[in-house]
């Protein structure tokens, strides 16, 4: 089914017309959303038409019910988009097969309740644009890998679309949803993982642009969603302000496996063990995930079994004797590969769509997986395999560490290559980098005891909102 | 007393909270998040726990909210409400 038979349906239906999509600022209902697609169907004919050839769209997009709007209008059209974040003060170039850049702008108070969309769409013409012919019905989105290079993964609507209705099976999206979206709608966890299974559901959405306590706080209680979509960071924000559990949650999704054992445990009492650890990425969407029902456990330390049609296998490493390896997947709705700025494509997908994840994860004996780590962070110290993520786990126990980001250097030691830690404290914690050298020998084997421990109160973090190793790894003397 | 807690506030924002805000330049009636003194979304927790720590309360949720944060004067106003009566 197409998206936008999809949409026909849940706006004239009895069960969906009347859920609404709102940001706070804006609400509207499915039932009454036709006109206002019409109107961005306008705006994007003006940039499409005109043109002897029409060309893909770089969107800059934002949580609001006029961006969300804008989304749902390009894929109804089957209008190819780059989809990214606002670019704001770290301007990323516009790519050159892009026509036009459209962003959007956030409502504001004194605009009134009255929802005109195109009101907050600008759309400009790239000066770049290198004259490409439009590859019909793709989605682009940037990459998020940790060594900074840019590139865009390519997906089609129709992928996308099967993306997300395995979302829905898994999590459940019906008519009855209220999914809040606390994370942007221009990544893919956003966009594939929760804004379209809640549209194609028709599920009652809330847009929450750059959330913090207050204001997640103040819209769950005039939403009360029963679906969302959060990071470690807000599951750890809510700790703070969460001073009684939640029971309006049939499932609170978070994702990446740095929400670690014990935030997971204790967030986990505070939605009434609702909470769910999601398995994706950019390229590949939503991959793996437990199950709401299945025991704490299982949901604290796995990431449960593959989505509906997706392989996941394990390459065994050399060394490694605990059974565990390189994670493959192969996805039937993965991504179709990788183009630069121009637009070039960038190497084929790996034979037999076997895409290589980068993590390392082991077999737990229900057939649940549990990933242990990043395949490219081990070293070799002394003959033996050592992975940084274990050292980081290890460390991030320590009472006054609050976070903690292991890195290798070029240079070799007696030991192997160098390892340096960098430790970010808790509020108010006297420490020092020798004293928590001396105690990383209590808990590591000491051939995987970090050559430098440094006390750091920020980490350089890259624009995708993940630590910047690399800049770290220049550091290590 | 609002006065001397709005003072106690401004001491926590510029020397506990790394945001390399000075002490000279808050305005008490300026918004926290946003334009004003622009307390990220950690920042925000940050300070909810020290201002715990430092005047000895623990908000409850309903105290959780924009119009309580939205400057340290609305901030001291609620911890007032909160603090018995000091002399």
């Amino acid at each position: 089914m197409s998206f936008s038979d999809i949409l026909s349906r849940i706006c004239s239906s009895g069960a969906t017309r009347s859920n609404i999509l709102t940001d706070g600022q804006f609400v509207c209902s499915y039932g009454d959303s036709l006109p206002l697609l019409e109107q961005i169907g306008r705006f994007l004919d003006d940039l499409t038409v005109s043109e002897r050839e029409p060309g893909c769209v770089a969107l800059e997009c934002v949580n609001s019910v006029p961006g969300a709007l804008l989304l749902m209008a390009l894929l109804e059209k089957g209008i190819s988009f780059v989809l990214a974040p606002p670019s704001g003060s770290d301007l990323k170039p516009t790519p050159h097969f892009c026509r036009h850049r459209v962003t959007v702008a956030p409502a504001e108070p004194a605009d009134g309740a009255t929802l005109v969309p195109v009101r907050y769409l600008r759309a400009e013409r790239n000066p770049l644009f290198n004259g490409r012919p439009e590859s019909p019905s793709k989605i682009y989105l940037r990459t998020s890998g940790s060594m900074g290079i840019s590139k865009l993964v390519v997906h089609s609507h129709e992928k996308m679309l099967g993306n997300a209705a395995n979302c829905i099976t898994k999590y459940g999206f019906g008519s009855s949803s209220r999914a809040a979206i606390p994370v942007p709608v221009a990544h893919m966890y956003g966009f594939g993982a929760e804004f379209l299974p809640a549209v194609m559901a028709g599920a009652s959405i809330d847009l929450q642009e750059k959330t913090h306590l207050l204001k997640y706080l103040e819209r769950e209680r005039q939403f009360q969603p029963n679906i969302v979509f959060a990071t470690p960071t807000l599951c750890e924000i809510l700790m703070k302000g969460y001073k009684s559990p939640r029971t309006n949650y049939s499932v609170f999704v978070t994702s990446g496996q740095r929400i670690g054992e014990e935030l997971f445990r204790s967030f986990d009492l505070l939605v009434n063990g609702r909470l769910i650890n999601q398995y994706g990425s950019t390229e590949m969407g939503a991959t793996a995930a437990c199950d709401p029902g299945d025991t704490l456990d299982r949901r604290a330390t796995t990431i449960g079994k593959p989505m509906p049609g997706v392989d996941l296998r394990l390459e065994p490493l050399p060394g490694e004797e605990s059974g565990g390896g390189q994670l493959y997947c192969r996805h039937p709705y993965g991504y179709e590969g990788y183009v630069d700025e121009d637009g070039n494509p960038l190497g084929d997908i790996a034979a037999g769509g076997w895409y290589r994840t980068g993590d390392l994860a082991l077999n737990a004996p229900d057939g649940s997986i549990v990933v242990t780590g990043r395949a490219d962070a081990s070293v070799n110290r002394r003959g033996y395999l050592v992975l940084l993520s274990d050292i980081e786990r290890k460390m991030e126990r320590f009472a006054a560490v609050r976070g903690v980001i292991v890195v290798a250097g070029r240079d070799e030691n007696k030991q192997g290559q160098r390892i340096a830690a960098f430790c970010v404290p808790r509020q108010g914690a006297a420490v020092d980098g020798p004293e928590l050298r001396r105690q990383c020998f209590d808990v590591l084997p000491h051939y995987a005891v970090p050559d430098e421990v440094h006390i750091t109160e920020e980490l350089p973090m890259l624009a995708s909102g993940k630590v910047d190793r690399r800049s770290l790894a220049a550091l290590v003397g | 007393m609002t006065d001397q807690t709005i003072e106690r506030l401004k001491h926590l924002v510029s020397e506990k909270l790394d945001m390399n805000i000075r002490i000279e330049d808050i305005d008490p009636g300026a918004p926290l998040l946003g334009d004003g003194l622009n307390l990220d979304s950690l920042a925000l927790v940050e300070l909810i726990s020290l201002v715990e720590e430092s005047f000895g309360i623990e908000f409850g949720e309903h105290d959780l909210n924009m119009e309580s944060f939205a400057s340290l004067r609305n901030l001291a106003a609620v911890i007032a409400a909160r603090t018995p009566a000091l002399v």
